[in-house]
């Protein structure tokens, strides 16, 4: 394949940290997991008893998959990473597949590379083997960590080799989808969709124990099994045979389409704007339309599934002897800590977009008409923060809807939408937080994706990792309280309203006094 | 007052000068033709008059109104053309010219139909599906749909074929005509000889040269040819005159050299009393004026004979 060579060389100049960055974060995660439990079960009967525990319910299998050999040391970390890996990984295989391939290829840097001597699939595979590289590097890392760990080397090699192939088959089905649609952004939206039905497809077979674990790609991680005493071999066959199958595929469709163009041919739109269309506010609202309702759909879906998921994940705590209510509370406080922190994923992607609007020039050209910079300020805030707030709503409604499902009890119906809700001031501070960054520098919002991230380790893992209470205030979900187990913390939720409307001040001013970017 | 009144512009990204003391001033009616090398200043200075950037230091007014200060005011009165058109992907054409045309306060929408029939433009495809020429027109037709005082336009015609370059120029004249006041960055050199009243050439974030394009001319060298029996021995003593070249043929002493306008008489005085076989002046050319004020170190400067 020509300049194959000299293409892998610019990916991996382009974006080292890129690269080197997530297989490092996933490897960080799975050493300080190891470490602790290491350290939490050092005795057999400990880990019996956690194995015991586990043993004839699906409790938390929705969240964190199915948990096998738990009798060992590797068995335990491999269920307890389960909440982190299942998201995380497939999450940056995707991400790394269509950074590489459609995104290059949006900026047109593609045409420039493939009018000289260049295979016409060489810029894919290039950027595809880039990505690739992500996962073999989580796979080393990780098991090197291990083996340091003083976990069995076999197991750990195995377990490492399942991050970095579960990782691996959803950068083939990125790359797939990478081809298939028109732009960088399309391709996102549509890879997190076949995330979301992958995840939620394999909470409900793992929670309800159907046997289809042989249909997802998502449950072949836990069917691994890396630590038993006789390992299955199909879960690897078939992550091979979806990676192998979606790489062929993206190859097929990279040959036989346009250069710059998706499968779908565009359609000729109206020769006129509708008659609405005539502010900021509702030019950036049509713009971003599509991602909203994506979000909206998602988020929902994600809330009722967790809500309908609730009774078989808060059995198991009842038996070992707290009352059942408070073991219901907990797990829907679990449940709702997640629906602000999608909610504040959704606020920070959807200002990330809004930034390009300005990197690409064409915030300056609309600036260029009697439109002022706080007049176009407070449509992005408003946009960003009402999208968030409406999102945050319907997965609240949602977890209601799924919990009186999932209990067969209407009285559950209002028990999503007051607890989700009691966590908005954390979800604006956080979207204000990214507003306000874009308002320095679009380039910076990025950055808050850490907030997030460090959010998701708080919400989930905080018990395990045995972090202090000061590193868990840096989320700031943890500063409301686990609502409804405890009560709402309402100086905190002030606090944080107040917090807000000054970052947001401070904004705007920053945005009216800086030069822009393009245009 | 002047439509455009920029006073000492200065501004510095990073290591780089991109404005250093430009001073600009476009008259209410006129077409300004505003020309420089790549990298020159021209578009950091329509940036700076639109309030995109602010200045390290200088002042630019629109019509009075302070650049920065108050832009909404000034954009009210202005409409404008970038170099590098980005259109919202995801919408047609039409769709972004209308939105253009609302944000600037309203379009003339039988207007709107004439350009987009002239400008031969398919209001209905995506803007993703447009080549660098259509994105041009959307922005040209959004641009001139509008009825504005002052019409910026930075490069408007780059990736235009000829015949639309034309009716570019046909629409421009309209706005002449109609006392509008036009600001026009341009490369193409005929353009700006068709259209342009005043030019000003910037350089390195300076203004190098403004002026009418008679002026300009009258700075500029003119180079003469002449075949004499006997070579032209006193002509380098002379002062003013460059690029002397003497080449013995069988025809005749071959002379060329090129003078400045106060040179040119008693030059040309010299080589007529030597009697010519043939002599040709040649007045300097357009591209000719403009490649010596673009280069960094002009030959009207060095005015030492060869």
């Amino acid at each position: 394949m020509t300049g194959y060579g000299r293409l892998v060389a610019v990916s991996l100049r382009t974006a080292p940290v890129q690269i080197l960055g997530w297989a490092l974060t996933v490897c960080a995660l799975v050493a300080s997991s190891a470490s602790t439990i290491g350290n939490h079960y050092t005795e057999p009967a400990e880990r019996d008893a956690y194995a015991a525990a586990y043993i004839g319910t699906q409790s938390s299998a929705a969240l964190q998959g199915r948990g096998y050999d738990l009798e060992t040391l590797g068995g335990i970390l491999a269920n307890e990473m389960g909440y982190l890996t299942l998201i995380m990984l497939p999450l940056i295989g995707l991400h790394l597949a269509i950074r590489f391939t459609r995104s290059v290829e949006d900026t047109g840097r593609l045409d420039i590379l493939t009018a000289g001597p260049v295979h016409r699939l060489a810029p894919a595979a290039a950027g595809l083997t880039a990505a690739a590289l992500t996962a073999v590097l989580t796979f080393l890392f990780s098991a090197a960590a291990l083996v340091a760990l003083d976990y069995p080397v076999a197991g750990s090699l195995r377990y490492a080799g399942g991050l970095g192939a579960l990782m691996l088959a959803f950068t083939g089905i990125g790359a797939l989808v990478a081809q298939c649609c028109r732009d960088a952004r399309t391709s996102y939206v549509l890879a997190i969709a076949c995330w979301m039905v992958s995840y939620l497809a394999r909470a409900v077979v793992d929670a309800r124990g159907v046997d289809l674990t042989w249909v997802n790609p998502e449950s072949w991680l836990a069917e691994i099994r890396p630590f038993a005493a006789q390992p299955p071999l199909w879960p690897w066959i078939a992550i091979a045979v979806t990676a192998a199958a979606s790489f062929i595929t993206a190859g097929v469709v990279a040959t036989r389409r346009d250069q710059g163009a998706g499968l779908i041919p565009p359609r000729p739109g109206p020769a006129t704007a509708p008659s609405w269309m005539t502010t900021p506010l509702r030019l950036l609202t049509r713009l971003t339309l599509g991602v909203c309702l994506g979000w909206t759909i998602g988020g929902s879906l994600f809330a009722f599934s967790f809500g309908y998921l609730t009774q078989q994940m808060s059995v198991l705590s009842a038996i070992s002897g707290t009352t059942r209510d408070h073991n219901i509370d907990a797990t829907v406080s679990l449940f709702v800590q997640m629906n602000a922190l999608l909610a504040a994923a959704a606020a920070i992607q959807l200002t990330q977009w809004l930034a390009t609007e300005e990197t690409t020039g064409r915030v300056g050209y609309a600036l260029a008409s009697p439109v002022s910079r706080r007049h176009w300020w407070g449509a992005t805030a408003a946009l960003v923060t009402v999208w968030s707030l409406v999102l945050l709503i319907c997965m609240g409604v949602c977890t209601g809807l799924g919990l009186a499902a999932g209990f067969s009890d209407v009285g559950y119906l209002d028990d999503g939408l007051p607890a989700t809700l009691a966590y908005a001031p954390a979800v604006l501070l956080l979207a204000v937080t990214a507003l306000a960054l874009q308002s320095v520098n679009p380039r910076a919002v990025t950055v808050t994706w850490l907030t997030v991230g460090w959010g998701i380790v708080v919400c989930l893992r905080a018990d395990l990792l045995d972090l202090p209470e000061w590193a868990r205030r840096l989320s700031p979900l943890h500063w409301v309280g686990a609502v409804p187990q405890d009560d709402w913390d309402r100086p905190a939720a002030l606090v944080m309203t107040l917090l807000a409307l000054a970052l947001a001040a401070a904004a705007v001013l920053a945005f009216q006094r800086r030069d822009l970017r393009a245009g | 007052m002047h439509a455009i009144e920029a006073e000492a512009l200065s501004k510095r990204f990073g290591r780089t000068q991109a404005l250093d003391g430009l001073d600009l001033a476009v008259r209410q009616g006129e077409v300004h033709g505003f020309l420089g090398p790549n990298g020159a200043g021209k578009s950091t200075t329509i940036r700076a008059l639109l309030g995109q950037i602010r200045l390290d230091s200088g002042r630019a007014t629109i019509f009075g109104l302070d650049c920065w200060n108050q832009s909404v005011p000034a954009h009210r009165r202005l409409t404008y053309v970038p170099g590098d058109v980005a259109l919202w992907p995801g919408l047609s054409g039409g769709s972004c010219i209308d939105i253009l045309g609302r944000l600037q306060g309203g379009l003339d929408p039988t207007r709107r139909e004439a350009l987009i029939e002239r400008f031969e433009l398919d209001p209905t495809k995506r803007t993703r599906t447009y080549s660098k020429g259509n994105r041009q027109k959307v922005a040209l037709v959004a641009a001139l749909s509008v009825d504005a005082d002052l019409y910026l336009f930075d490069e408007p015609t780059a990736g235009l074929d000829p015949l639309m370059e034309d009716v570019f120029q046909q629409c421009v004249r309209e706005l002449k005509g109609a006392g509008r006041t036009v600001l026009l960055s341009s490369h193409i050199l005929s353009e700006v000889e068709a259209l342009c009243d005043r030019v000003s050439i910037v350089r390195r974030g300076v203004v190098v040269r403004k002026g009418t394009l008679a002026d300009l001319r009258g700075h500029a060298l003119t180079t003469v040819t002449a075949i004499t029996g006997t070579p032209l021995t006193r002509l380098a003593a002379l002062d003013g005159i460059v690029d002397l070249t003497v080449e013995q043929q069988p025809d005749g002493v071959h002379t060329r050299f090129r003078a400045g306008r106060a040179a040119l008489a008693s030059a040309v005085g010299h080589v007529a009393a030597a009697d010519p076989t043939a002599l040709t002046v040649e007045p300097p050319s357009l591209d000719e004026l403009f490649l010596t004020n673009y280069r960094t170190d002009t030959v009207v400067n060095q005015g030492t004979p060869a």
